[in-house]
């Protein structure tokens, strides 16, 4: 494994401090993301006249400090992100490496459910299933997971088509390895490495389809704060109250970005195949 | 996308038309939504009787002071207790150049009249029978003594159209191609693009002058801040619906509208089955602060069931004030010390600000103990819900209804009558209650000061009661251009031929 250099750690802070953020929202929170005062909306960040250091980065539409929003936002955004990745990336690989080792008929069905899915939008999918399933955290992440499996179950299938050709294969199933034994013990760790760098692209794209499921309506319900909903909620009032929606997109775009930095360095780091390429 | 091409079409249109002067006299109208329906009998949802009353004429017509006048009908008098005489208006012809008659009208009401036909039923419920003595004589026969029959021939569905579209399949075609006798002819409908107004040369109602606005188009922008954009580009000329806060921005007029800010409450079960858990809810909302800080101080709060516009309001009941306390102490009274569970919902872009309000809301009532989940609506799943009265017990639904009469017989007894939208909700308003007599005996009560009596005591009990939450009277606000001018109406309706155009 080559080295990590310390500067491809750099995009790392953001998403360390949004997951910091997210863990210990009920203490680092300075007030409730849920509770406001009327009388104190659309109130500046501290910096901008009119502005109070309570609420460092101003208040909401309904007087709710914006940072507090913010931080239980990243809470309900990470959490739903990173579940709806790791559902899609457990579901998807299987599939892959299943279809995979098994080719024949069990490929051909899989690869046709592949391609139906990807013929399908997104975004038309979600909202079909959440109009008859309710929107809500579970359904969400369902709803996400599978707009993410096929990514890894297309993948991890061709990885598979190829590795289980490879010798030490072959010798393993000539030694009478049972099936399960030569998926999971065989192939399985070598192909972790391309599940997590894929599963770490996949957090990014997720944040923002959960961002953009939630505001469109099909997302997490209020007054729960999530920052695809608070951006919403904000884009009428950009010219009054600019901070309202800067902040919360803001926030989905550098994390976004570090989560995707990190995967590059990810996959410079253990894929051998950049590897090889990096010393040839 | 589609709307984006329809945006760069009239820009088109707009460049290539070869007068100026016929520019000049255009009107761009923009809405929240497209109306459903171009049949009078088939809507009384707000943006949509819009159209109606511009391409059709009612018999009577409020002005935009809400006082009656005579419209096709130039006079009318009671024979006895249940017979009315009308006289109409001769020689007034449709948009298709067919005389409107008696018979028209007859048809039309007939219609109105059969239960479950339109939606409008319930405001001709009182007809009995209606007869065309001659082509200029309707005589209105009244089950019982109905002193609102003036009021009633302006109401949503009075609208008047040609006797031929009164059946089923007629309806159908109506609702696409309407024909009318009011002043602005149907030219064409785009679905959630546009439609096309042309002015009725030939209208009654021009008084021998020409119409200021030549062309009206309507096109419907679901978003607020599209909206008000189109409006500052000069897009449109016109635009309703404008959130209070955004006032600031835009050229305004504004008038308190007939319009009430209420909540249906499915009391048919603990915990909101019990008086003091509802006078609690109320105790436990700002409703001043509400009006103050989230709508731009536009709204007056209010009680007893009525706007201030309508017959019966009773200004002696005043607002319930915010008091926590009293609403933590109400709600342990009732046996709730620990709180209780409701399910707050709104339509999705029905009411200006409903999201926020509805989070506002839930908000103040946690901080005594009422835990309420929010629940944003689609458009239609919420019509069906009002429509099949399907509230699910404790249940808080946002609305804003007003009178069709301007009298408490439009509001309170449209809405509570047993068969109305909130008739399965609330025990009080069943035969034999205090309330439903009330009603019922005021309803055909010919003596004015002997139903204000009446209307003043059935107020107080939907003060006392609460059967739903009352917040405030709405105000109207509309965001205009330059050039456009005109009397706002606190009922609501837009009517073109009251505008008049800056040179």
């Amino acid at each position: 494994m080559r080295r990590l250099r310390w500067y491809l750690l750099l995009p790392a802070v953001p998403v360390i401090v949004a997951v910091a953020a997210a863990l210990l929202a009920p203490w680092v929170a300075p007030s409730s993301p849920t509770s406001g005062n009327l009388a104190a909306r659309l109130r500046p960040p501290a910096w901008v006249q009119g502005g109070s250091v309570q609420r460092l980065l101003g208040t909401d539409l309904l007087g709710r400090d914006l940072l507090s929003r913010l931080i239980w936002g990243a809470r309900i955004s990470l959490l739903i992100a990173l579940a709806a990745t790791v559902l899609g990336a457990v579901v998807g690989s299987l599939i892959g490496l299943v279809s995979g080792y098994y080719r024949g008929r069990v490929d051909r069905v899989v690869t046709k459910l592949i391609d139906v899915q990807l013929a399908f939008p997104f975004v038309l999918l979600a909202i079909a299933v959440i109009a008859v399933a309710g929107a809500s955290i579970p359904v969400l992440v369902i709803v996400l997971a599978i707009g993410s499996w096929v990514g890894h179950a297309r993948i991890i299938r061709g990885l598979v088509l190829s590795l289980r050709e490879r010798d030490y294969v072959q010798a393993a199933r000539a030694l009478g390895a049972r099936t399960p034994r030569i998926l999971f013990r065989h192939l399985l760790p070598e192909i972790l490495s391309v599940i997590l760098i894929l599963a770490t692209f996949d957090v990014g794209r997720i944040i923002i389809l959960e961002s953009t499921l939630s505001f469109l309506g099909l997302g997490v319900q209020p007054p729960t704060p999530s920052w695809g909903s608070d951006l919403r909620d904000a884009a009428a009032y950009v010219r009054q109250a600019w901070w309202t929606s800067v902040f919360p997109g803001l926030a989905i775009m550098v994390v976004v970005l570090g989560v995707n930095l990190v995967g590059d360095a990810l996959r410079d780091a253990l894929d051998p195949r950049t590897q090889s390429r990096a010393r040839a | 996308m589609r709307g984006r091409i329809g945006t760069i079409l009239t820009l088109v249109s707009l460049l290539a038309a070869p007068a100026a002067a016929q520019r000049s006299t255009q009107v761009v109208i923009s809405q929240p939504a497209d109306a459903t329906t171009m049949d009078p009998g088939r809507s009384t949802q707000v943006l949509t009787v819009n159209y109606f009353f511009n391409l059709y004429d009612t018999l009577t017509r409020w002005d935009a002071s809400l006082k009656l006048h005579p419209a096709l009908a130039t006079s009318w008098k009671a024979v006895n207790d249940t017979t009315w005489d009308v006289t109409l208006r001769p020689d007034v012809k449709f948009h298709d150049g067919s005389p409107l008659t008696a018979e028209d009208v007859k048809a039309v009401y007939e219609r109105n009249m059969v239960p479950g036909k339109t939606v409008v039923q319930s405001g001709f419920s009182t007809l009995e029978a209606v007869q065309a003595v001659n082509p200029t004589t309707l005589r209105i026969i009244t089950r019982k003594p109905d002193p609102l029959v003036p009021v009633r021939m302006a109401q949503m569905g009075g609208s008047i159209y040609p006797a031929r579209f009164a059946s089923e399949e007629g309806a159908r075609e109506l609702a696409r191609k309407p024909i009318g006798s009011g002043a602005y002819k149907f030219v064409s409908w785009t679905k959630d693009d546009q439609l096309v107004m042309e002015a009725n040369r030939d209208w009654w109602g021009w008084n021998g002058k020409p119409p200021v606005v030549d062309r009206v188009v309507w096109k419907p922008i679901p978003d607020d801040f599209a909206r008000l954009s189109a409006l500052q580009r000069g897009e449109v000329d016109l635009i309703t619906n404008v959130p209070p806060d955004q006032m600031k921005i835009v050229r305004t007029l504004t008038v308190s509208s007939t319009r009430t800010l209420t909540f249906w409450i499915n009391t048919t079960q603990p915990p909101t089955q019990d008086k003091r858990v509802r006078q609690a809810m109320h105790y436990a909302m700002d409703v001043n602060s509400i009006v103050k800080d989230l709508y731009a101080g536009q709204g007056k709060p209010f009680s007893g069931g009525l706007a201030d516009t309508d017959f019966g309001y009773n200004p002696a009941l005043k607002p319930y004030p915010y008091d926590p306390p009293r609403a933590k102490k109400l709600l342990a009274d009732a046996g709730y010390p620990n709180g209780i569970d409701v399910t707050l919902s709104a339509g999705i872009g029905t009411i200006v600000n409903d999201k926020q309000l509805l989070e506002a809301i839930a908000d103040m009532w946690s901080k005594v103990g009422i835990r309420a989940r929010i629940e944003m609506m689609e458009m239609a799943a919420r019509q069906k819900m009002n429509n099949e009265r399907l509230l699910p017990p404790n249940g808080v639904m946002l609305i804003n209804p007003q009178s069709t009469l301007l009298d408490a017989d439009g509001s309170l007894w449209r809405l509570f009558h047993p068969n109305g939208f909130g008739g399965k909700y609330w025990i009080g308003n069943q035969p034999g209650q205090r309330f439903h007599d009330l009603m019922e005996q005021a309803r055909y009560t010919l003596d004015p000061k002997k139903r204000k009596e009446l209307y003043t005591e059935a107020t107080k009990i939907i003060h006392e009661e609460k059967p739903w939450l009352e917040l405030f009277q709405e105000v109207v606000i509309y965001g205009v251009s330059k050039r456009v001018s005109f009397k706002p109406r606190p009922d609501y309706r837009l009517i073109v031929s009251e505008m008049t155009l800056a040179k």
